[in-house]
């Protein structure tokens, strides 16, 4: 079996965390700084619906 | 030289080391070398790069600046503008054809208090006039009549007795007179009013063994009515006055007793005052910190803004009313954690400022109608007692800093002249050295989200557990690898709410939330996509790798802000 070196996977995984740090800084340039606020309660049960809606996926599949 | 450019050019070329090896070729003598150079070649690249690496981050700490100044998009530049003290509960701002209107209490000993009229044309202060010089001010009112006319009213006190005064004025100003609308000896505060056109409507609490709420016209130059509204055995105190385009006069005001503080309404109609309404729930916190209640009428609606105590908390928070017809009032609504809320004065719908809560103190919120919320405060200094005024679509906010020379300063903000903000401020980067910033910004969150996805065990452990127990099932372990790392994200969301101890960063909106949550699962994915095995440990894996993107993006707005 063909094991991955380990500075390939090191780098790889610096290069998620700088992709995922570039996309929240696009989104601050194309949406503007977000602003501190509190949860909505409406995202929790978005959520728990999400949830639901994939625990059924493979039941109806 | 970026960092990411670098780290290329470094794995490039450690690439080519390995190409370039000596393994498995053939000398001239037709020997078989050893692997043994490449290797040595490999393992002193990778050693320089990393002392390359280590090197370039180390200093970014100490090159970054620790705090960038968010600046709130399409806003100007903040403007100081005077001095003056807060010794009154409110400043006010008023905006007409003549130029922006101030009235103000400025001086630095509460018995001797200038009340001072600012008129500000173009950004510079075209007069000052000082209506009433050395006295113990507790309240003001500053009001425009729509013909150039200046109102104003002022609540005295002194050892001789207190007194409401009126006078006006125009613009340019060529002296005043003062009218006493109240002269007594028992003690009277929390003076407000409305102008109406020519009218003023003028209310206040005066002690009549116990405190009532007095309303009282003044119309060309003299009082035409002086009406006791309530009567009760408790204290009515704070009230707030509007009138709507009928010309009915609406009134609100705090009541204080045993069970608390309620904010009551009323209207004036042919037959008098109607009965109190309570509207909902006051503070005595807010009242000892100069809470008012914020009052406008837009069309048949009358809208009431003040600053109470939700349940479970101790914290102020703004609450909103709508009142429909006189008579329908709806639920109070909390609009943010929060005080000193106040309608914005000329809009056609109800758009609010208020003194936020913000890391390092006091911070000015607006909230437009139907629109989100804005932190218009920049830096560190705190600022309070907000009001405002629009023109147009134009909006103009203004408020008090503390002057580090002493005193306290009124500033403005508005949304007519832009400020240009650069890319990278628009990221919350440091344009001036966005590359360490970034470096900086980079390290610090990698860091403080270990930290965070540490704290979170309880959750992973309860994550880990269920998504265990699902995987007894067939049909849910026969599924492809994103859909159980979705799977697996999505339940450790749910389990996060959860009441399971553990720290959350800080909500940065639905849209922050949403891209913190699909940037974890992907890269989860990412990393995980060739990994083979499954079981218990792939799965601890999986949600620990997933859990300390999530903290990384989620952390990088309060990192910035920090």
């Amino acid at each position: 079996m063909r094991i991955k070196p380990a500075w390939k996977s090191f780098a790889s995984a610096v290069f998620i965390f700088l992709g995922g740090m570039a996309l929240i800084l696009a989104s601050f340039a194309l949406a503007g700084f977000p602003f501190r606020g509190q949860v909505p309660p409406q995202l929790i049960w978005v959520e728990v619906a999400l949830l639901v809606l994939l625990l059924g996926i493979p039941l109806f599949r | 030289m970026s960092y990411i450019r670098l780290f290329v050019l470094i794995i490039g070329k450690t690439n080519r080391e390995i190409k370039g090896g000596n393994e498995g070729k053939c000398s001239a003598a037709g020997e078989v070398l050893a692997a043994q150079k490449g290797v040595v070649i490999l393992v002193r690249t990778r050693v320089v790069c990393y002392i390359l690496l280590l090197l370039l981050l180390l200093p970014t700490s100490a090159m970054a600046r620790d705090y960038i100044e968010i600046w709130p998009q399409g806003w100007s530049e903040i403007t100081p503008l005077f001095n003056t003290s807060i010794f009154l509960d409110r400043f006010f701002v008023t905006h007409d054809a003549e130029g922006t209107s101030f009235l103000s209490a400025d001086g630095t000993y509460y018995k001797e208090l200038d009340l001072t009229y600012r008129l500000v044309q173009n950004g510079k202060i075209a007069e000052e006039v000082v209506l009433r010089s050395q006295a113990e001010l507790d309240s003001a009112f500053l009001g425009l009549d729509g013909t150039g006319g200046r109102h104003v009213v002022w609540l005295e006190q002194s050892p001789a007795g207190n007194n409401i005064s009126y006078t006006s004025f125009d613009v340019p100003y060529a002296g005043h007179e003062v009218l006493t609308v109240l002269a007594t000896g028992s003690i009277i505060q929390d003076l407000a009013a409305h102008q109406a056109g020519e009218t003023t409507h003028v209310v206040w609490s005066q002690r009549d063994r116990f405190y009532q709420i007095r309303y009282a016209q003044i119309r060309d130059g003299q009082v035409s009515a002086m009406e006791t509204v309530t009567d009760t055995e408790e204290l009515s105190v704070r009230p707030a006055v509007t009138v709507d385009d009928q010309g009915v006069v609406h009134l609100a005001w705090m009541e204080t007793g045993h069970a608390g503080v309620e904010i009551r309404y009323s209207r004036r109609t042919e037959d008098g005052w109607t009965s109190p309404l309570k509207v909902g729930e006051g503070s005595v916190q807010d009242i000892q910190q100069g809470g008012l209640i914020a009052l406008a009428a837009f069309g048949e609606e009358v809208h009431l803004a003040w600053s109470g105590l939700p349940r479970a908390s101790s914290r102020l928070h703004v609450f909103l009313v709508t009142i429909s017809g006189g008579e329908d009032a709806s639920a109070p609504s909390v609009v943010a954690m929060g005080s000193k809320p106040r309608f914005v004065q000329g809009t056609l719908g109800p758009e609010l400022v208020w003194q936020g809560v913000g890391v390092f103190g006091a911070e000015i919120h607006y909230l437009p109608f139907g629109g989100e919320t804005t932190n218009l405060t920049v830096g560190r200094r705190g600022a309070f007692r907000p009001e405002a005024y629009a023109v147009g679509e134009h909006r103009y906010v203004f408020w008090l800093y503390a002057n580090p020379d002493g005193g306290y300063q009124v500033a403005g903000i508005n949304n007519q002249f832009p400020k240009a903000i650069s890319l990278w401020r628009k990221m919350g980067i440091d344009e001036e050295a966005p590359l360490y910033h970034l470096g900086f910004l980079f390290m610090s969150t990698l860091m403080l989200a270990m930290v965070y996805t540490a704290t979170n065990l309880g959750v992973l452990l309860v994550a880990a557990g269920s998504y265990s127990l699902l995987q007894r099932v067939g049909r849910y372990r026969k599924q492809s690898l994103f859909y159980q790392i979705v799977l697996l994200a999505v339940l450790t969301m749910v389990i996060r709410r959860l009441p399971i101890p553990a720290v959350h960063p800080q909500f940065f909106g639905v849209l922050h939330h949403v891209l913190c949550a699909g940037a974890a699962t992907v890269g989860t994915w990412l990393l995980l996509r060739r990994v083979k095995q499954r079981g218990l440990l792939f799965t601890m894996g999986a949600l620990l790798i997933w859990m300390l993107l999530f903290q990384f993006t989620a952390l990088l707005p309060q990192n910035i802000l920090l």
